[in-house]
């Protein structure tokens, strides 16, 4: 049987960042909390299989973002998807009338913004502070791949930016 | 550079404490649970378990469905010693789907042997594998008591007897007003086993075949003639004298047949009398030709019904 102790010192270890992955595949926060829980729950479950799959900190990462990649394929996700498409103009016009948003909301909107290829690399590399290489042993994608996704992320953040001046971008 | 944080996600303790909380709730509400089904699965897997292997085993070992009848041949050749003509054969026109006795090859007739102690002779030929009832037990008055053997050659190459007891009240013009017919036969194995479950069942034409029960779980079916509408026919051997044949009459009749020890029992019995009461004493005799015995108790009323 697993032991609950090691999973209450696990939990307190990864749980912020798990947390994080999910919200940038899922863009929700409650969703994000069920994934992070039901990460845990199955790996509690499972636990002996991670010693065969190497460091554990990079297991949980890869559940989480398998979870969170099965989320957004499921009839769950889509519905939301379809939600937002025939009600966006009027929630845009609320939120433009009541937020003013600062640069940095609408940078991270960008972010979330870019498709799940070049997203994954961008925040993986600036928000995660992960270097190239382990990005792509998380992904499973050659090292090639990650730099030319973040590239590719970075161009499309800029256009989407062009207007704003991007601290983050120009001073890498 | 400059780490950058989502601005939703800068304070995220709270979600924190609260995923860590669900998770060791969730896991405290799934323990009994768990351990619960885990065991309940376990009994229930072992007990099917078992329950296949019982049965794979008893159908393996049980000796009654691939039980080889044993039959002294050489007494029973020196019985019916003498061959005469024949072709056609007597077998259950409902389970002969199961038993394919309508299908035996490479026939020889005999000559019936006459008397109840010429039936005693072949039963012991057969290892007291049948008892001939007692002329005296049976519901009418028997005038004629005869044994029929046919034989074949089964799938294997091995001989395979078919003995027909017949109990016959036949009148001065030579029919045969009541009677009770016992045709034994051994078979390669229970013809029962893979065709008919010990329920009640009826016939091609719609008609009600009770088990009336065996032995243990073997069953007994009772085919009873309908008082209106059809009923399958019942062949059974008598003897053309002119022609030095056996030949088969034609009628209706109750039927009984099940399998014992090897043997496949065919009998039918037609009395004057067609109640319930009369229907029992005759599976009472029916068991007692099979078993030696009829455990179905007595039937103290019942002797006097003749």
């Amino acid at each position: 049987m697993p032991d609950i102790e090691n999973l209450d010192q696990l939990m307190e270890l990864h749980t912020e960042r798990l947390f994080r992955i999910a919200y940038y595949y899922t863009k929700d926060l409650q969703i994000a909390e069920d994934i992070v829980q039901d990460v845990f729950i199955k790996f509690y479950h499972h636990q002996k299989h991670y010693e065969e799959r190497g460091e554990i900190k990079a297991y949980l990462a890869r559940m989480t973002i398998n979870r969170s990649k099965d989320y957004l394929k499921s009839w769950a996700f889509r519905k939301i998807v379809l939600q937002h498409k025939l009600f966006s103009k009027q929630k845009t016009v609320i939120k433009d009338a009541l937020i003013q948003h600062d640069e940095q909301t609408i940078l991270d909107e960008a972010i979330l913004r870019l498709p799940i290829k070049q997203r994954e690399p961008i925040v993986y590399f600036y928000l995660e502070d992960m270097p190239i290489k382990e990005i792509a042993e998380l992904l499973g994608i050659p090292e090639g791949t990650v730099k030319s996704r973040l590239k590719k992320g970075k161009e499309l953040l800029k256009r989407d930016l062009q207007d704003i001046e991007w601290e983050v971008l120009y001073n890498e | 550079m400059n780490k950058h944080t989502l601005k939703v996600l800068t304070d995220i303790s709270e979600r924190k404490e609260t995923i860590i909380e669900q998770v060791k709730l969730k896991i405290k509400q799934e323990q009994p649970l768990q351990r619960r089904r885990h065991w309940s699965n376990r009994v229930i897997t072992l007990t099917i378990t078992c329950a296949i292997l019982f049965f794979i085993a008893s159908q393996l070992t049980k000796p009654e469905n691939k039980l080889q009848a044993t039959i002294d041949t050489t007494t029973l050749a020196s019985l019916f010693d003498t061959k005469v003509k024949g072709t056609d054969i007597t077998y259950s026109q409902h389970f002969q789907i199961a038993d394919h006795l309508n299908a035996r090859k490479n026939l020889e007739f005999y000559h019936p042997l006459k008397g109840y102690e010429a039936m005693q002779e072949v039963a012991a030929a057969m290892g007291n594998a049948i008892h001939p009832i007692e002329p005296g037990k049976l519901p009418f008055k028997a005038n004629i008591q005869e044994v029929y053997a046919v034989t074949s050659e089964m799938a294997d190459g091995r001989l395979q007897t078919q003995l027909q007891f017949s109990y016959l009240q036949k009148s001065l013009d030579g029919n045969d007003q009541q009677f009770a017919i016992f045709s034994v036969t051994n078979v390669e194995r229970n013809p029962l086993t893979s065709f008919y479950v010990n329920e009640d069942t009826s016939d091609l034409l719609g008609n009600k075949i009770k088990n009336e029960g065996m032995i243990g779980n073997s069953p007994l079916f009772h085919q009873i003639v309908p008082t209106e509408g059809g009923a399958l026919a019942y062949h059974y051997y008598h003897f053309d004298v002119k022609n030095n044949k056996v030949s088969l009459a034609s009628t209706t009749a109750n039927e009984l047949y099940t399998y014992h020890n090897g043997y496949v029992f065919h009998i039918a019995y037609l009395v004057n009398s067609n109640e319930v009461a009369m229907q029992k004493k005759m599976i009472g005799l029916v068991k007692e030709f099979i078993l030696g015995h009829n455990d179905n108790a007595t039937f103290p009323v019942l002797n006097n019904i003749k």
